[in-house]
Order: structure tokens, then C-alpha cells, then sequence
């Protein structure tokens, strides 16, 4: 019998793995996308459009490009990854102010005006070289980065003035906070925490009682596309979890929850955004939008109820965007394509998410099936 | 003798032409069957893209159920019962039930046609989420729901009831208008080991239809249990297509 049990086993075990199969080829034609990205200078294109191709390189999107690269080099065990993740970094650092901001808009540009929000991402791909090699030049970078973020913080915790379309600090800025607090605890930096904490409680005020957060989108109508919700959910779940703070982190939770039940009674497909009441925009579908939910979801899983309902409700989320992926691997701001986010589109931040995504989902399954069986 | 009306969600329904069946042999009167009727484009479309299109060609039987199995558990019951098809239409005609085609349960012409019946109860065998006049129009209606309430609620209840360590029974139970909380009435333990998730799915409505038919024999239909806290359990939605194959997986490791 155990030569039985173990065929079955065996052959039981080939069946989960086929959907995983579909996300790891998937990830893959991603990744290659991600690396057909890279412009000569280094940087990654921000975009490319179908006829006319690659657009000039983003800042902000190649920084937080770099640990997505550094992950799919583990995951997959391909070095051209880190080794593109290390080219990215050498090209911000070539453009850092001496001050440690980086520009707004894709470079060059001839306004080179500080971002408070594209300087965050970035410090998210020095924050993640510098845990990966040990380096003195990112850790060098990472510092003067936190240094001018936290220069320019108003005493009330947020930055004076708006940046890109809102006239004040949009709630999206928690994704600025969350690299912002893994440098403080990176550094022991105590005092750092505490106003990145109070920052991230002015966002978790702005929490309405149906769980929705004002000022959730690019600008102040009230209408937030999904990409800026997720920002604005993660933010507050990482920078809430590194202060291990659950009033932050377990802040968005329901606005998660509203999210998870409006993408099931959709099969997966969230509306493209949502206004402040959650009135939804069903129109069009926000692809990385869709994909960043996805990971707030299996995040919230994996701290907070270890449910697989919520699993299988980010999967279907993820299904949306990667059972129709074309050969290339680009993902469109929108679906369809024309919809009002990234019109036309295919950004590099799309393929980022679904990227890790892919990984967070891949990962979550093979724990579930280790766990089964080692408790069998 | 009480007089019940069924619904079904399709022109083509094994459980509730089984049901139906059941119903007449316990001396009970079936006033009529209200399908909602397939041929509606749209809802084609929301179907195939909630189900897929291998879904719909199985229904329409472009394509065989499952090629693997010659003979369903459903299929074996129906023949120990007499029954010969799953067509309601000529199962109807054999008794002298009457068909209602309509295009949505919650529809005023579906609502008027109960207020016109009055029955005594509804057994629910599909047709989509019942809003409040059908509700209150039937009075009664009763669901034969595939996982354990209030613990286990909503889709595809027996596959998550397995997956979540859950009891592994169905429940009889009220509709009422949230979704699985209503009163339950009667469970029946799954205890037979399933070969497969398509299997487990094939067990749960077995023993629904044969739990349906005993609560309806014993007059129990009337009888309810007091529900506790249904609302706080999580909703279960259709399993995401690898969380199913985890499933699949266990059930076929398990020993």
C-alpha cells in the first residue's frame, strides 16, 4: 500500500502544481518584459505604446522596480534580474540631487523640480540594494534620501503642499512612509519612527466611516483609481506592520473587505476606481490596480486571518489580470485597453505588481501545501 | 396534502426533477415549476464569463459532463427512483405539473404567479439570489444549502467546508433575504469519502436532494431552529481556480 500512497501523492501533487505552473509561466514572460524595459542609460522605460514604442525612463517606477527584480532573481534563480536591478540603481544614483531628492516625471526633464513621492519609491530600491549587498553606496543614497523626506516634513507630519495634481498631501503618501520607517528601524533612528508614525495616524484620520480614506486619489474630486487605493491600503499595512502598530495597520481593513466582495460578485474584475462613498467606476478595469489589491489582500492574510478565502479571493483577482496575458508580457493601465488609466498604455508599475503578486500568491500556495503536508 | 411550488435555474435540472418526484411520492401536491429561462443573451454572457464556456457547452451538451465518470452518483438515485431525465419539461408534462418560464425569479410576473398559487412552501433549486417580494410572496421557502450554516456560507459551500476543516454536511434550511442565514431545519453528515472535488460537489447535492425529500416525507418542513450570529461568519464566494486544485489535491492525498 505505500507504493499506492505514495503514486497518489505523487500524482496528486502534479495536479496542484499546474496552476502554479500557469503563474510561474506567467511570471516569467512578465519578468522578460521587465528587463526588455531597460533603457541604454540604465533606467527602466515608463511605459511603452504599441506602435510607438518604449517611452524615456521613469525615475520613481525603476526604483520600486529594483526589489521586484531582486525577488524574481530568487524566486527564479536568474541573475539577470539582480544584475538588471543593479543597473537600475546606478543610474539613480548617477541622477540623486546632492541634496538626496530625486525629480518628478521621466528623465530627463527639463523641470527638475524635487518629488517628495517618486524620491519614497526610489528609497524603496536603495532600502532593498543595500539589504542585498551591503554596499556603502546605496546605504549612502538611502541616507541622504530619508534625511531630505524627513527635512521637509511639516511639524503636523505630512509634506507642506501637494505634489503631481492634489493641492495637499494625498493619503497615497503612506507609500512614502512605508520606506520611510524600514530606514528608521534600519537605523535605529527612534525619533524618525515616531513622527513616520504620527504621519501615518493623520492618514488613518482620514478614514471615512465606510472605511473609505479621503484623499485616496492623484487629485481632490474624490475619486481614487484602484492603483492609488492600494497605494494608499499598503502604505498603511507595511509602514503599520515594521512600527508594529495595529491601529495603523489594521486600519484599512475595511475598505479591504468592501474591495475583496466587490471583485467576487465580478469574478475577479474590480471596478477601475471607486469614489470616497465607493461609488464604482465599472467601466474599465485598473490592471495594476486590480494586482496591488491582490497583494493588500494576501498581506492582511498572512498577518491577520490566515483564511483562505481571502487567498482565493485575491487569486481571482490576479486571474483577472494574467489569463489573458499577450505574448509579450506587457500589462495595459487598462482593460479595456482605451479606459481612462494609462490610456493606451502598457506601464512598467503594471508589471511590477503583477510580479510580485505572482510571487506573494506562489509563495502562499506552496506554504499550503508544505504545511498540509508535513501535518499529515 | 400540501402544495409546493419548485424553481430551478435551467430547463434542465436532475435535483429539483428529482425533488419533484420525491414530493408527489409523499403524497404531496406540486403546483408548479418556475424556470428561469436560459435563452436570455445577457444572461449567457454573465455566465460565460463567470463560468467559463466549457461551462455552458456541458449544459447545452455540446460536450459530454464528465467523460471520466459513465455513471454519476445523481444518475444512479434517479434510476433507483424511476427517474429517467433531468428535463423538467417532460417530467412535468408526465405528473400534469405546470411550467412557468419566466426570466427572473424576482420579476412581478414570477411574484404574481406565486400571490396566484399560494403554496404552502417553495423549494428552491435554483435560479439566482431571491430578493424580498418573492420572499414574502412565498412565505416559505426552503433550500437545500451544501455545507454546514451558519459557519459555511455561500458559494460553493462543500468544497470550502472540506477546504476550511468545517463540518462536512448540508443543511435544509429557511431562505430568508440574506445570503444562508435563514433558520435551518435539518442537516445530513457527508460520510462518504470523496474521489475528487467534482465528486465532493456530487455528494453534497445527492444528500441535499435525499435530506429534501425526507424533511418534505416527515412533514418536518415546518420545524425551524432558532440561527445564531449568521452574519459573522465570512461569505464564501466560487473557489478561485488553484485554490481548487489545493483542494483537489488534498482530498486525493488524503488517506
Amino acid at each position: 500500500m505505500l507504493f499506492g500512497k505514495s503514486y497518489k501523492a505523487e500524482r496528486a501533487t502534479s495536479v496542484v502544481e499546474s496552476k502554479r505552473d500557469v503563474y510561474q509561466a506567467a511570471l516569467r514572460r512578465v519578468g522578460e518584459w521587465c528587463l526588455r524595459s531597460e533603457r541604454a542609460t540604465g533606467g527602466s522605460a515608463a511605459y511603452q505604446l504599441p506602435i510607438l514604442g518604449w517611452s524615456k525612463s521613469y525615475p520613481e517606477t525603476t526604483g520600486y522596480l529594483i526589489p521586484t527584480l531582486l525577488n524574481v532573481a530568487t524566486f527564479t534563480g536568474d541573475n539577470r534580474y539582480r544584475e538588471a536591478a543593479e543597473r537600475h540603481g546606478r543610474w539613480l544614483l548617477n541622477i540623486q540631487s546632492p541634496e538626496g531628492w530625486w525629480a518628478g516625471g521621466l528623465h530627463p526633464n527639463r523641470s527638475r523640480a524635487p518629488s517628495i513621492f517618486n524620491t519614497g519609491q526610489i528609497l524603496k530600491g536603495m532600502n532593498a540594494l543595500a539589504a542585498e549587498s551591503g554596499c556603502e553606496e546605496w546605504d549612502a543614497a538611502a541616507h541622504r534620501a530619508q534625511a531630505w523626506l524627513l527635512s521637509n516634513m511639516q511639524s503636523e507630519g505630512l509634506w507642506p503642499g501637494g505634489d503631481y495634481r492634489a493641492s495637499r498631501t494625498p493619503s497615497y503618501y503612506s507609500e512614502v512612509l512605508w520606506p520611510m520607517a524600514a530606514r528608521a528601524l534600519e537605523t535605529n533612528d527612534g525619533q524618525a519612527a515616531e513622527r513616520i508614525r504620527g504621519s501615518l495616524q493623520r492618514i488613518v484620520e482620514r478614514r471615512t466611516t465606510e472605511g473609505a480614506f479621503r484623499f485616496w486619489g492623484f487629485d481632490e474630486s474624490g475619486f481614487g483609481f484602484t492603483h492609488t487605493i492600494a497605494y494608499t491600503i499598503r502604505g498603511l499595512q507595511e509602514g503599520g506592520l515594521l512600527l508594529d502598530d495595529e491601529s495603523i495597520y489594521r486600519a484599512p481593513e475595511a475598505a479591504l473587505e468592501k474591495m475583496l466582495r466587490v471583485s467576487e460578485l465580478r469574478g475577479g474584475r474590480l471596478p477601475g476606481g471607486f469614489q470616497e462613498s465607493w461609488m464604482p467606476d465599472t467601466s474599465f478595469m485598473c490592471l495594476t490596480g486590480n494586482a496591488q489589491t491582490a497583494l493588500c489582500l494576501l498581506r492582511m492574510e498572512s498577518t491577520q486571518s490566515d483564511d483562505l478565502r481571502v487567498v482565493s479571493g485575491a487569486a481571482r483577482m490576479l486571474d483577472a489580470v494574467v489569463d489573458r496575458l499577450p505574448v509579450s508580457g506587457a500589462i495595459a493601465g487598462s482593460r479595456p485597453v482605451w479606459g481612462p488609466y494609462m490610456r493606451g498604455r502598457y506601464p512598467n508599475w503594471a508589471a511590477k505588481y503583477v510580479c510580485d503578486a505572482l510571487i506573494e500568491l506562489d509563495s502562499r500556495l506552496a506554504r499550503e501545501v508544505n504545511e498540509w503536508r508535513s501535518s499529515s | 396534502m400540501a402544495k409546493f411550488v419548485l424553481t430551478a435555474g435551467h430547463t434542465h435540472s436532475l435535483p429539483t426533477v428529482l425533488i419533484g418526484e420525491g414530493i408527489i411520492r409523499a403524497g404531496h401536491e406540486v403546483a408548479s415549476v418556475m424556470v428561469v429561462s436560459p435563452w436570455q443573451l445577457r444572461r449567457a454572457y454573465r455566465l460565460v464569463r463567470q463560468r467559463g464556456a466549457g461551462w455552458l457547452c456541458r449544459r447545452v451538451g455540446l460536450v459530454r459532463r464528465r467523460a471520466s465518470m459513465p455513471s454519476s452518483r445523481l444518475d444512479t438515485l434517479a434510476s433507483e427512483m424511476g427517474v429517467r431525465s433531468g428535463r423538467i419539461r417532460s417530467w412535468a408534462w408526465r405528473h400534469g405539473v405546470a411550467v412557468k418560464a419566466v426570466k427572473s425569479l424576482n420579476d412581478s410576473e414570477a411574484v404574481t404567479h406565486l400571490e396566484h398559487l399560494i403554496p404552502d412552501a417553495v423549494i428552491y433549486g435554483g435560479g439566482g439570489i431571491l430578493r424580498a417580494p418573492f420572499i414574502q410572496a412565498a412565505g416559505n421557502v426552503l433550500n437545500a444549502h451544501a455545507g454546514p450554516l451558519p459557519d459555511v456560507r455561500g458559494m460553493n459551500a462543500a468544497e470550502w467546508a472540506y477546504l476550511l476543516g468545517a463540518r462536512r454536511e448540508i443543511t435544509i434550511h429557511r431562505i430568508d433575504k440574506g445570503i444562508d442565514t435563514g433558520a435551518p431545519i435539518s442537516v445530513r453528515a457527508l460520510a462518504e469519502k470523496p474521489m475528487d472535488v467534482d465528486d465532493l460537489r456530487e455528494l453534497a447535492v445527492m444528500a441535499g436532494v435525499e435530506e429534501m425529500i425526507e424533511v418534505i416525507r416527515e412533514g418536518r418542513w415546518r420545524e425551524t431552529s432558532p440561527v445564531t450570529n449568521p452574519q459573522q461568519s465570512r461569505q464564501c464566494f466560487v473557489m478561485a481556480s488553484a485554490i481548487r486544485e489545493v483542494l483537489n489535491w488534498r482530498i486525493q492525498a488524503e488517506p
